[in-house]
Formats: C-alpha cells, sequence, structure tokens
C-alpha cells in the first residue's frame, strides 16, 4: 500500500528574510521518512557524509527526546569546488537536514535556506553557490516528501 | 562603533558583540579576495587580528552584508598552524565545560579515505544541556546545532570561524523571543573559544 504524505508543507517559515527554513512534514514513522530523505539525497546524485544521531548522543547523558538525527550530505564537487575558495561557507559544509520525530506517524524534515545567507554575506560571488545550494536541498526534501511508492 | 568599543573594553565579549552589531570593512585590507577588518585588539597577549569575512564586492561599503546585517559568520586569524590551532580549539571548548565530539575534515564521507583536503578541519562539541534545552524550544534549532567550530586554512592563514549566533538568531528566529539566551549562551560560548584559541 502506498504510503501517504500529506506533506504539505513547504512552510514559508516568513520573515523579512523570505523563507527561512525549507521544510515538510512527512505523514510517515521517523524510520521511513530517515530512508526517504536518505533515497532522495542519493537520487540527486549526492553522498552521506554521516549522520548525527542527535537523540542517542544526548540519550546518553540522561536527556530523552524523541528520534532526531541530521543527515550530512554532499559530493566532490560541492566541497572541492567553488565553495573551496570561500573559507567563510566551511561552517555550513556538509549541507545538512534534520529528521525528527513529531508523532508515532509523523515526521518533520527541515534545512537552513542557504539562500537567507546570501543576504547575510557580503560578496555577490557567494550567491550563485547558496542558489545552488537552496535548490538542491529543496529539491530533496521535496522528493522525500512526495508519495513515490 | 565597535572599535572604539575595543579600546576601552577589557573583556574579549565585549568586542565580539561589538563586532557582531557593527561591521566595518576597511577597502584598502583587500587581500586574497577577502576584506579584512583588520583592527589591533585590545591587549598585546591577544596577538590575534579579528577578521569578518566577506569576498569583496565591487560595491563595498560600511555595511557587512548585502542586507545591511552583520555576516553570519565570526573568523579569527589564529598566529598558529593549523594542527596546533585545532589543538588550541578542542582544548579551549573542553576548558569551556563542552563535550568534544571529535574532530573531521569538511569533506569527511564523501572523498576516499585518506584522500581528504586537511586544511578544512571541522572540530565537534557539544553542550548537552544547551542542545536538550534548545530541541525543547525549538526543533529547528538542530540546523545550527551541535556546535561546530571550523579551521581553515587558506591563502596562507589560518583562520578560525564559527557562527555568528546573533545574526543568525535575528535572520532564522526572529519571531522567537524564547531562544534569546539560547543565542545568548552561544554567543559567549564561541567568544570564549576564539579567545583561548588565538592566545
Amino acid at each position: 500500500m502506498r504510503r501517504l504524505l500529506s506533506t504539505l508543507l513547504f512552510v514559508l517559515a516568513s520573515s523579512a528574510w523570505g523563507e527561512t527554513f525549507i521544510e515538510a512534514r512527512v505523514d510517515d514513522a521517523f524510520p521511513e521518512a530517515m530512508l526517504r530523505l536518505q533515497s532522495a539525497i542519493r537520487s540527486h546524485g549526492y553522498s552521506i557524509a554521516r549522520i548525527q544521531k542527535v537523540d542517542k548522543g544526548l540519550g546518553r547523558f540522561g536527556y530523552d527526546i524523541a528520534p532526531y538525527r541530521i543527515v550530512f550530505f554532499g559530493h566532490t564537487g560541492l566541497v572541492h569546488g567553488r565553495a573551496a575558495h570561500h573559507p567563510e561557507l566551511a561552517p555550513f559544509l556538509p549541507l545538512r537536514i534534520t529528521v525528527y520525530e513529531e508523532s508515532a506517524d509523523s515526521s518533520a524534515l527541515v534545512a537552513m535556506n542557504p539562500e537567507v545567507l546570501g543576504q547575510l554575506f557580503a560578496s555577490t560571488e557567494l550567491d550563485p553557490i547558496l542558489s545552488d545550494w537552496a535548490s538542491d536541498v529543496r529539491a530533496i526534501v521535496n522528493a522525500a516528501a512526495s508519495d513515490t511508492d | 562603533m565597535w572599535f572604539a568599543a575595543a579600546s576601552t573594553s577589557n573583556t574579549f565579549q565585549t568586542l565580539f558583540a561589538a563586532v557582531q552589531q557593527e561591521i566595518v570593512l576597511n577597502v584598502h585590507e583587500r587581500t586574497h579576495g577577502l576584506y579584512s577588518c583588520r583592527k589591533a585588539l585590545y591587549a598585546a597577549s591577544l596577538a590575534a587580528t579579528l577578521c569578518v569575512v566577506a569576498s569583496a564586492p565591487a560595491n563595498a561599503t560600511r555595511e557587512g552584508s548585502k542586507s545591511g546585517e552583520s555576516p553570519p559568520v565570526v573568523v579569527v586569524d589564529s598566529p598558529h598552524d593549523l594542527e596546533k590551532t585545532v589543538t588550541n580549539v578542542v582544548r579551549a571548548a573542553k576548558g569551556a565545560n563542552l563535550r568534544y565530539v571529535g574532530r573531521r575534515f569538511v569533506d569527511e564521507g564523501l572523498v576516499a579515505q585518506g584522500e581528504e583536503d586537511r586544511h578544512r578541519v571541522t572540530v565537534l562539541v557539544c553542550d548537552s544541556a544547551l542542545l536538550a534545552d534548545s530541541l525543547a524550544l525549538n526543533k529547528r534549532l538542530g540546523t545550527f546545532l551541535p556546535c561546530h567550530i571550523n579551521v581553515v586554512e587558506h591563502a596562507g592563514a589560518v583562520k578560525v570561524i564559527t557562527l555568528n549566533p546573533d545574526v543568525l538568531k535575528k535572520a532564522f528566529f526572529a519571531d522567537d523571543p524564547e531562544l534569546h539566551d539560547v543565542f545568548r549562551s552561544l554567543s559567549d560560548l564561541y567568544a570564549g573559544i576564539l579567545e583561548e584559541v588565538t592566545l
């Protein structure tokens, strides 16, 4: 049976900066949402660098939080290409999308919109880089939240 | 004016906070495509040069960004080589009671093992309580946490780069005043580490 996604959102977390977060809600349990995201990342030509299990890490220190992971991803062109000439972009590499459980059958995907960074940096050289990042992150989140089964 | 604040303050934190509020680009100090806000720090013992990286726009003005806001990162030139600087970052983080999670190359996991760019290192640290409290307030905060500090060797200089929490707060979480203390804590953490690292 096809899993239904209600996804609904590309919430325009609105502010003077426009769409600050690229996000979607997935009507799927957390493990399935994770699988969807990883599949979407790979299908867009990216590799997963690592997955930070925030919930597990905090759990070791006595904090009990719902499943919460950060998926870091990229590819050689991303990290060795134009961005390599701009050390100020290092804190934002690799790209990342956060996945967390909202309920037993609902999960959320959230990423910072890189285009907002473009407004915060002075250099126009960064704009096409950040725009490309935003485009790819948006496509990945959209794909992960789409009903493709 | 932050420079004035620097000359009268004895705390790096004051300088750091002031820099976050106003960046003055010195168009005469363009180096390697960067504008350096090269200002002597308040004490000789702090031999670092505080810089805010912003690639040179054709129409450079006093503003630190196209929006007039400060850049989303704070960059400090390290007087040490990359390895010593990374060691200092780790030591400073531990000294700030942060949990050291590890160090990674920026491209680690994306290229074959052993072929990573060793000039770009990310130091991962975590304040578990701050992280847990933050996520309880707003789950989107995970897009900027846990803490990471970058050490990058670029154009012959070693730079320590952190996020600029005050600017990110305004840009991404302006509608959530409950996060004020979280971002204040992050600013203090990063400022303390940058101070230690460059000594």
